[in-house]
């Protein structure tokens, strides 16, 4: 416990080394505090998203909206709402999700302000995708495809929802599936192969190849891993619990359960949580564990039904076994 | 009309050798500059300075820190230099002493800390030692007066506390003893006793006789008898009355002789509790003051954290500092991507 002060001279001539520094090196101006402050947050904000801590980066986004609004910047404030928006669409929140897309909508159609359609267009697909408007998702995501230019990452996000929509009603899914699997050649990004590895296993799964499924499901999870992107690696989790229990694999159900809920209980994320939770319950049932059940079940009400919840409660609830 | 070498900034006028010589006097001028405010700041007047070294050991090195001050009656003389554990899990914190300070450092000479170091603000003040005493030598140890902590405060007032309480029951004890309609009665007959002797003196004031004719009077009589009468039922009352008390009388004996015994010690305890309640009071007083500082405090502390803030982005973006930093992404819109819900 030694604890000793830094020499002063060191630091004085440390101070003088940063002047003389200062003194030769150039710089651009900084920018006024009214700008600096709302960019800031919002680079910090996305450098949470891109760690996976979504509640902080949501805190951090709305903050550069106060800000934005603060100096009646329109622009700003519709980014600010669309990177809100896309944090409420990766916890599950699409009410959430669907209300900073309106406002930025508004904005959006006020001031004219261009370069957001195509991307609006695709939250607000994916988010009547996500609150199950197939209808609503369908239309917007088609208008995306519809627009003579757009952004090839927009593009193949809006063949994903209509190739999901597809399989969701059991029509034009192998035509939808082709489109993708062709707009995937031009997108290095591991993560979306992984996600058609998860649509392939859906529809293996529809039609009875449980096997098939799992197989593609480990696959994808596999590159998750690798890119070490949590929702990803949860979903994946619990889509394999999912196809292990209808397997009668009760154990290895309970297990990728467990494992998503530890995720999704790092990302703070309630709605999928939640879902997770009550899988896990049910597979608990299953094996007779009926204590165990309920006692999931209670903990599930409180992660439903609680206004100000305490992640640290659930934490210990859940691992109270 | 000007020429057109006349439109040339002057700076462009000037041979190479000139602008050479007036880059050089502005680095020197800064370098000058720079030497004048090491020479003349604070910390570098101490800098240099002869210091020596005293060792205090403590139960609790609360708010100390590295840089906490130390002083002898009022003047900074040193700091604290460093902060281990020494034997017997006493924290040995070692301080820093300006030599030229070193004739008030006796060897009855205490080290104590300030009164704020409960709120976290933290001084270590030395008493100037005696001039007869010889001096703590470099390194040696001086002695250390540990603040009273509140806790400490409170375990001695309790018992005082506790001792009030108890005298205060017996006092009720005593009270609720005594029936309240019984002394309302013998206050009734005290006063009808009184009236009649107003009655009598008024009579004799009034010049009626003597008393052989008062005492003939039988009217006199009659109301002197009534006055006998309600003067025997009153003393009979209250011999019934001191009867019944007799009980309580011995209670309160008791009670006495234990407050007595008591009372042996009030004299300290209240001394003690006194000097404890000025020493409270003392503290509540500065705690108080440092409270209305506080918002004061916490709105400099951000303008400092602003502007330190603003001076490292600064710093960031000037070379060679910008070359070994990280600029955080610039994307302000959430790359597009498929929902992977």
């Amino acid at each position: 416990m030694t604890e000793r002060r830094p020499p002063r001279a060191a630091l004085l001539a440390l101070l003088l080394v940063a002047a003389l520094a200062a003194g030769c090196g150039s710089r651009k101006p900084p920018p006024p505090e009214a700008v600096a402050v709302p960019l800031d947050a919002l680079r910090m904000g996305m450098q949470s998203y891109q760690d996976d801590q979504y509640v902080a980066a949501a805190q951090l986004f709305a903050k550069a909206l106060a800000h934005f609004r603060s100096v009646d910047d329109s622009r700003g404030q519709v980014i600010a709402l669309m990177d809100l928006a896309d944090v409420a669409l990766v916890l599950g929140e699409h009410a959430r999700a669907a209300h900073h897309l309106a406002e930025a909508e508004r904005l959006v159609q006020r001031d004219r302000l261009p370069g957001f359609g195509a991307q609006l267009q695709l939250m607000l697909c994916q988010t009547a995708a996500q609150a199950g408007d197939a209808v609503g998702a369908e239309a917007r995501c088609g208008a995306v495809l519809a627009l003579a230019e757009v952004d090839p990452r927009v593009a193949l996000a809006a063949r994903f929802e209509l190739a999901k929509l597809a399989l969701t009603r059991a029509a034009g899914w192998e035509a939808a599936r082709a489109a993708l699997a062709e707009a995937l050649d031009a997108d290095p990004r591991p993560t979306t192969r992984a996600r058609l590895l998860r649509l392939d296993a859906d529809a293996a799964r529809r039609t009875g190849d449980l096997a098939g499924a799992y197989a593609a499901l480990t696959k994808a999870l596999a590159i998750y891993q690798a890119e070490l992107y949590r929702p990803g690696i949860a979903a994946s989790h619990e889509e394999l619990a999912a196809v292990a229990q209808a397997e009668g694999k009760l154990e290895i159900a309970r297990d990728h359960y467990e494992r998503a809920l530890t995720v999704r209980m790092w990302m703070l994320d309630r709605v999928h949580g939640a879902s997770a939770l009550a899988g896990l319950a049910s597979v608990e049932e299953a094996r007779g564990a009926t204590a165990r059940a309920t006692e999931l079940r209670e903990l599930l009400d409180y992660l439903r039904g609680a206004d100000n919840l305490e992640w640290r409660v659930v934490q210990q609830k859940y691992e109270r076994r | 009309m000007s020429t057109p070498s006349s439109k040339v900034h002057y700076i462009h006028r000037m041979n190479y050798s000139t602008l050479e010589r007036l880059v050089g006097a502005f680095v020197i001028g800064a370098l000058f500059l720079l030497v004048f405010l090491f020479v003349y700041s604070r910390e570098a007047q101490t800098m240099f300075a002869e210091k020596f070294t005293i060792i205090a050991y403590m139960k609790n090195a609360q708010s100390i820190t590295t840089d906490t001050k130390v002083q002898i009656s009022g003047i900074d003389v040193g700091a604290v230099e460093e902060i281990d554990l020494g034997g017997d899990n006493l924290i040995r914190v070692e301080i820093e002493l300006l030599e030229r300070f070193h004739s008030l450092v006796r060897e009855d000479s205490r080290a104590s800390l300030s009164k704020l170091s409960m709120i976290g603000k933290a001084t270590i003040e030395i008493s100037a030692g005696n001039t007869d005493l010889p001096l703590i030598p470099d390194g040696g140890i001086i002695a250390v007066d540990e603040p009273v902590s509140i806790d400490q405060i409170m375990a001695d007032v309790l018992p005082a506390l506790r001792n009030t309480q108890e005298a205060l029951a017996r006092v009720n004890q005593l009270a609720q003893a005594v029936d309240p309609k019984e002394v309302q009665r013998t206050v009734h007959n005290v006063a009808t006793t009184v009236a009649n002797v107003e009655k009598i003196t008024t009579m004799m004031a009034a010049g009626r006789g003597g008393l052989g004719q008062m005492v003939a009077d039988r009217g006199v009589e009659q109301d002197l008898a009534a006055t006998i009468k309600s003067l025997a039922g009153t003393l009979a009352q209250t011999e019934a009355r001191m009867r019944e008390l007799a009980p309580v009388f011995k209670d309160l004996q008791a009670v006495s002789s234990e407050a007595r015994v008591a009372s042996k010690n009030l004299p300290q305890l209240i001394d003690e509790t006194h000097r404890l309640v000025g020493q409270l009071n003392t503290t509540v007083g500065t705690v108080n003051y440092e409270m209305q500082q506080l918002p004061d405090l916490i709105l400099k502390t951000r303008q400092l954290m602003e502007q330190s803030d603003r001076t490292l982005r600064a710093l960031q973006s000037t070379w060679p500092i910008s070359q070994s930093v990280v600029q955080p992404p610039d994307a302000e819109l959430v790359e597009p991507k498929p929902t992977h819900d």
